[in-house]
C-alpha cells in the first residue's frame, strides 16, 4: 500500500528536494501534499488521507512546533508519524521535537539519513509494495 | 586557533558540501571587485538579534542551484529559491556553534536584498569569504541588543 505524505517546508526549494529524495527512495510512495506552513498542514491532514509527515520547524504563520503540538491534540492525527526536517541546532528544543515526533532531521540531510528516519518512524510499512 | 571567522566558514563550507556538493576553501583575503552578486538576508532574534548575509556570484549560484535541486537547468526563479534555502541552512547551523548548543533562536524567512544593502555597516559576528571571493558571509548583531 503506497505511503500519502505531506511536506510542510516554506521552501519551494527543500520541498523539491524532498520530493526528489522521497521519488528516489525506494518506498512506496502515493500522494505527496505540500503545505507551506503549520496552518495550511493542519487544514491537509483534516481533509486528506496522510501515512506521514515531513514538517519544517521556522516558518511563517505558523511554525511547526506549534502544528506539531496541535497535531498531537488532535485525536484523528495524535499517532500520525512526524519526521521533524529543520536546521533547528538547540538542544532543548530538540528534545521537545523528539518526545512529540517520530524523528528529527537536521538540515542539511543526506538522502539516506531522511529516508532511513521515514522508515523507522512508519516501521513494517517501508516493506510494503506499491 | 578557533575564531568566530574561521567557525562561519567552516560552517557555511560543511552546508555548501552536504547541500550542493560544492567543496570551498576558504579564502579571507579574497576580492570580489567585478563580480555580480545576489544577496540575501536572514533575520534571527533569541538571546541577541542580527542577520546573516550570505552574497553569492551569481553564475556560481546558478551552479549550486543545478547541485541542490539535482537539475541539469536551472531558472533564475530556482537560483533565487537556492540562495534563500542556503541563506536559511547556513544561518540555523551557524548560529548555535557561534553562540551556544543550548540557545534558541527564531529565525524569520529569509529575503533578497541588493548587493549595496549587503555592504552596510553594522556589528560584525564574523565574516568568511570562502571560493576565493565568489561566497561571502557575514554575521551582523542588531546594535540594541
Amino acid at each position: 500500500m503506497a505511503l500519502n505524505i505531506l511536506v510542510v517546508d516554506d521552501s519551494s526549494t527543500m520541498r523539491r528536494i524532498i520530493a526528489r529524495t522521497l521519488g528516489m527512495s525506494g518506498l512506496p510512495i502515493g500522494d505527496v501534499h505540500e503545505a507551506l506552513n503549520g496552518a495550511e498542514a493542519l487544514e491537509i491532514l483534516a481533509k486528506k488521507s496522510v501515512d506521514l509527515a515531513l514538517l519544517d520547524l521556522n516558518m511563517p504563520i505558523m511554525g511547526g512546533l506549534e502544528a506539531l503540538e496541535q497535531i498531537r491534540q488532535n485525536q484523528s492525527t495524535r499517532d500520525l508519524p512526524v519526521v521533524v526536517v529543520s536546521t533547528e541546532g538547540s538542544e532543548p528544543r530538540i528534545e521537545r521535537v523528539k518526545e512529540l515526533s517520530a524523528g528529527f532531521v537536521r538540515k542539511p540531510f543526506a538522502p539516506e539519513n531522511l529516508v532511513k528516519a521515514i522508515v523507522i518512524a512508519i516501521g513494517g510499512r517501508a516493506n510494503d509494495n506499491a | 586557533m578557533t575564531t568566530p571567522d574561521s567557525t562561519l566558514a567552516a560552517v557555511s563550507a560543511r552546508v555548501l558540501e552536504e547541500l550542493c556538493f560544492h567543496w570551498v576553501d576558504p579564502d579571507s583575503s579574497a576580492h570580489t571587485g567585478g563580480i555580480e552578486l545576489a544577496c540575501a538576508s536572514v533575520g534571527f532574534s533569541g538571546p541577541w538579534s542580527g542577520r546573516m548575509v550570505v552574497a553569492i556570484d551569481k553564475g556560481l549560484l546558478s551552479e549550486l542551484a543545478a547541485n541542490l535541486l539535482g537539475a541539469d537547468e536551472t531558472s533564475e526563479g530556482d537560483s533565487t529559491q537556492a540562495l534563500l534555502e542556503l541563506a536559511n541552512v547556513m544561518c540555523g547551523n551557524a548560529l548555535p556553534e557561534l553562540d551556544s548548543v543550548t540557545s534558541a533562536f527564531e529565525l524569520s524567512s529569509p529575503e533578497i536584498i541588493d548587493a549595496s544593502s549587503a555592504q552596510a555597516a553594522g556589528s560584525v559576528v564574523a565574516s568568511a569569504a570562502l571560493d576565493g571571493g565568489k561566497i561571502m558571509i557575514r554575521l551582523l548583531r542588531d546594535p540594541a541588543s
